[in-house]
């Protein structure tokens, strides 16, 4: 495997100011704000005199325009502003808390504020109301509070919500006596479980006689980290009564529909998989395995300078092995790498003619059907809206792509086939954080009734995502028809020799460091077949003058397979036309007869 | 999403880059900054200095880039930088043969323009 990062052994030489922020990069990067509303700021242990206000709709501001815009206007002072999902809030005074509401449907920021007010006892008509009157008001609050509480087990981190009707604390205090109050009750009892701070990863709803999830969607604002979540033995009967929970729980692990009509739709797991894309179990089964995926952590931080070349090499390199592991073996186990924003596109370039393969390798019939209409080569494709459609982005369309590609392999075990470079950059998605982008050039097997060999080359820009993991922020494929690997497979030997021959013929380093056209080096023990600065290849070894260069890689690839050297090889291929196949075959006979002399091969 | 079309953007640099390149390579400077990095098959060269050096030492005097795939993808939803990758044939003096190459350019925008962070090129062979 050739493997270069950026910088090389030059590690000081990455300073170049966008790469050593990674200080400042943990800082934001690990602090979810959506993390906010588990923080124990609970409003209902505050003083009677606050009032707690809620504002939607201010995203097109900052939050720190909000609060200075609020000010300006109303000359409420706001205390303690959070942000939680799409939801800023903040604690006041009652009074302005009165003067707050009034206030709402104010233009801020291209769009008009909705503020809701919510006072701690008889004062106003907050949301909680079962039907306006404040004394029920307050009583709902604290009866839900003590549901809560009966409900919460902190051990587990569990908040069991199973059969709600049943509850003798609800049912005594008639919650559920009309279905406005049973309406009004989930949103309610959201609110009040995210505001007393505490820690829930699990969920249960089930036997609950659901029928779709527009009552309990605030569930998703209350706890967007939610990692488990049963809502078995309910009524759910479409994947379409899930929607508005669609992306909605990113760490999402486990979901349990178990005992719903939905399980029996069609395309029922893979539709679900599209919502959540870090489920791991649903109904009791592993639907993806997450050990690898967990492998793969962002460092934090990179460290700087001179051990930064081998940390980024061992973390690419590990990435790219599970990488592609999993994207051979059940492309859905990839997508819990990409998010809402990562963007994927491929460009096929079919017509370039590939190398005459010898018989050791069928490089197949060359069938770009598959590829064709969703190829994004800006070359080809002209049209804003193809240009459009054909840059994927976020999972879900990254998933449909992923399930038009022909099933692959990729076999990275054999690293001479394949070329590597990265190196980092920062700022990709806030100021300050680090990415790492790769590119690798390389070959695939396309799985069908007949193996396909092809070439590609890839980039992946990757980002740190929450909590330290990794997230695939673009990621580009070339497909192309196969063209062997010989352009990097004896760099490390190329490389050595050239460190040889600087040593010794500093003049020459120029030269040497130089493209080298048409002339691959496939023998280990031949120096690298460079040309001289007039252009024409005249330093080729004098056995493979006035040879062509396909010519030239057809002499290499038999050397590479018969260990003749470049005279014998050229003379066997004479005559044969240069036809590999038949080259091979006269070998062959040649061999089993002893009728090659044992100057004729390589020492 | 970038109000940059990065699509354009990467057709109009590539389209210019490859002419600059192959009428004279040695204007080429101004497209790099002293913190880019050409990564030339295994060499590596930083700073605008270095990599017109190393642009120049080419032992070819006639080149022609012909793009096969062009592909662009904004870098990043808000900052503006485009990573572009590119395939094609270099037709080098008079050889008949084009080589197949790679290459991934990384563009950064700078003030209304925009430099290259990083470069990547790669050889395929006749691909």
């Amino acid at each position: 495997m050739s493997y270069r990062g950026r910088g090389g052994r030059r590690g000081n030489n990455n300073s170049n100011g966008r790469n050593n922020n990674s200080n400042i990069n943990n800082n934001g990067m690990n602090q979810d704000s959506s993390m906010s509303s588990m923080t124990p700021t609970s409003y209902f242990s505050n003083s009677d005199s606050q009032a707690m206000v809620e504002i939607q709709n201010w995203q097109g501001g900052s939050k720190e325009d909000l609060i200075n815009f609020i000010n300006r206007k109303t000359k409420a002072r706001l205390h303690q502003g959070q942000v939680s999902g799409s939801i800023f809030k903040a604690n006041v005074s009652i009074n302005d808390g009165k003067v707050l509401e009034k206030w709402s449907g104010v233009k801020f920021a291209g769009g008009n504020l909705t503020i809701k007010v919510a006072y701690p006892s008889s004062t106003g008509s907050g949301f909680s109301g079962a039907n306006g009157d404040s004394s029920t008001t307050l009583n709902a609050i604290q009866i839900l509070e003590q549901f809560i509480d009966s409900r919460y087990v902190p051990q587990a981190s569990l908040l069991n919500l199973q059969n709600m009707k049943g509850d003798p604390i609800l049912v005594s205090n008639n919650l559920f006596a009309t279905a406005s109050t049973s309406s009004k009750m989930f949103p309610a009892l959201m609110k009040i479980v995210s505001n007393k701070g505490i820690v829930v990863d699990s969920v249960d709803l089930s036997n609950n006689n659901l029928q779709e999830i527009t009552g309990i969607t605030t569930l998703s604002q209350a706890f967007p980290n939610l990692k488990n979540l049963c809502l078995s033995d309910n009524q759910i009967a479409r994947i379409k009564n899930l929607d508005a929970w669609r992306h909605k729980f990113p760490q999402l692990r486990e979901l349990i529909l178990v005992n719903n009509p939905v399980v029996k739709e069609p395309g029922y797991q893979n539709e679900i998989l599209k919502m959540f894309p870090r489920l791991v179990m649903l109904d009791g089964q592993m639907v993806r395995d997450e050990t690898q995926i967990d492998n793969l952590r962002f460092p934090s931080p990179i460290s700087q300078v001179f051990f930064e070349d081998d940390e980024i090499q061992n973390l690419v390199l590990g990435f790219l092995g599970t990488y592609f592991d999993l994207y051979d073996r059940d492309r859905t186990q990839v997508l819990p790498l990409y998010d809402q924003e990562s963007m994927f596109s491929l460009s096929v370039s079919g017509t370039s003619p590939r190398v005459i393969a010898s018989d050791a390798i069928n490089a197949g019939p060359q069938n770009w059907s598959p590829y064709l209409s969703l190829s994004r080569n800006l070359i080809k494709v002209t049209t804003a809206n193809a240009r459009q459609t054909r840059l994927f982005t976020g999972p879900e369309k990254i998933h449909s792509v992923f399930q038009k590609l022909p099933a692959t392999r990729h076999d990275i075990t054999q690293s001479e086939k394949f070329s590597i470079e990265s190196w980092r950059i920062s700022g990709i998605r806030q100021p300050g954080d680090t990415a790492i982008v790769i590119v690798i050039h390389g070959e695939f097997n396309e799985l069908q009734s007949k193996n396909t060999l092809r070439s590609f080359d890839r980039t992946f820009v990757l980002i740190p995502g929450a909590n330290g993991s990794m997230v695939v922020a673009s990621d580009m494929l070339v497909l192309r028809p196969w063209s062997g690997y010989d352009a990097w497979k004896n760099t490390d030997t190329a490389k050595l020799q050239q460190q040889q021959q600087q040593q010794e013929q500093q003049q020459q380093q120029q030269q040497n460091n130089v493209i080298v056209p048409g002339a691959p080096v496939s023998n280990p023990g031949s120096a690298p077949l460079t040309p001289q600065s007039s252009g024409t290849p005249n330093n080729i070894p004098a056995e493979l003058q006035g040879l062509n260069e396909q010519q030239i890689m057809i002499v290499s690839q038999l050397m590479k397979e018969t260990n003749l050297n470049a005279q014998f090889s050229r003379m066997c291929l004479e005559q044969c036309g240069f036809d590999p196949m038949q080259a091979l075959h006269l070998f062959r006979q040649s061999s089993e007869q002893n009728m090659i002399p044992p100057e004729a091969f390589i020492r | 999403m970038s109000a940059v079309d990065f699509s354009a953007l990467a057709e109009q640099f590539t389209t210019f880059y490859y002419q600059q390149f192959d009428q004279d390579r040695s204007q080429l400077g101004n497209l790099y900054r002293d913190s880019s990095m050409l990564t030339f098959e295994t060499t590596q060269v930083q700073g605008t200095k270095d990599i017109v050096e190393k642009l120049v030492s080419f032992p070819f005097q006639k080149v022609a880039h012909r793009i096969s795939t062009l592909d662009a993808q904004p870098g990043s939803p808000n900052g503006g930088d485009v990573i572009v990758m590119v395939t094609g044939d270099l037709l080098i003096d008079e050889e008949q043969n084009p080589q197949r190459y790679s290459q991934v350019f990384h563009l950064m925008p700078d003030g209304a323009s925009y430099y290259v962070f990083n470069d990547i090129f790669r050889l395929n062979y006749s691909g």
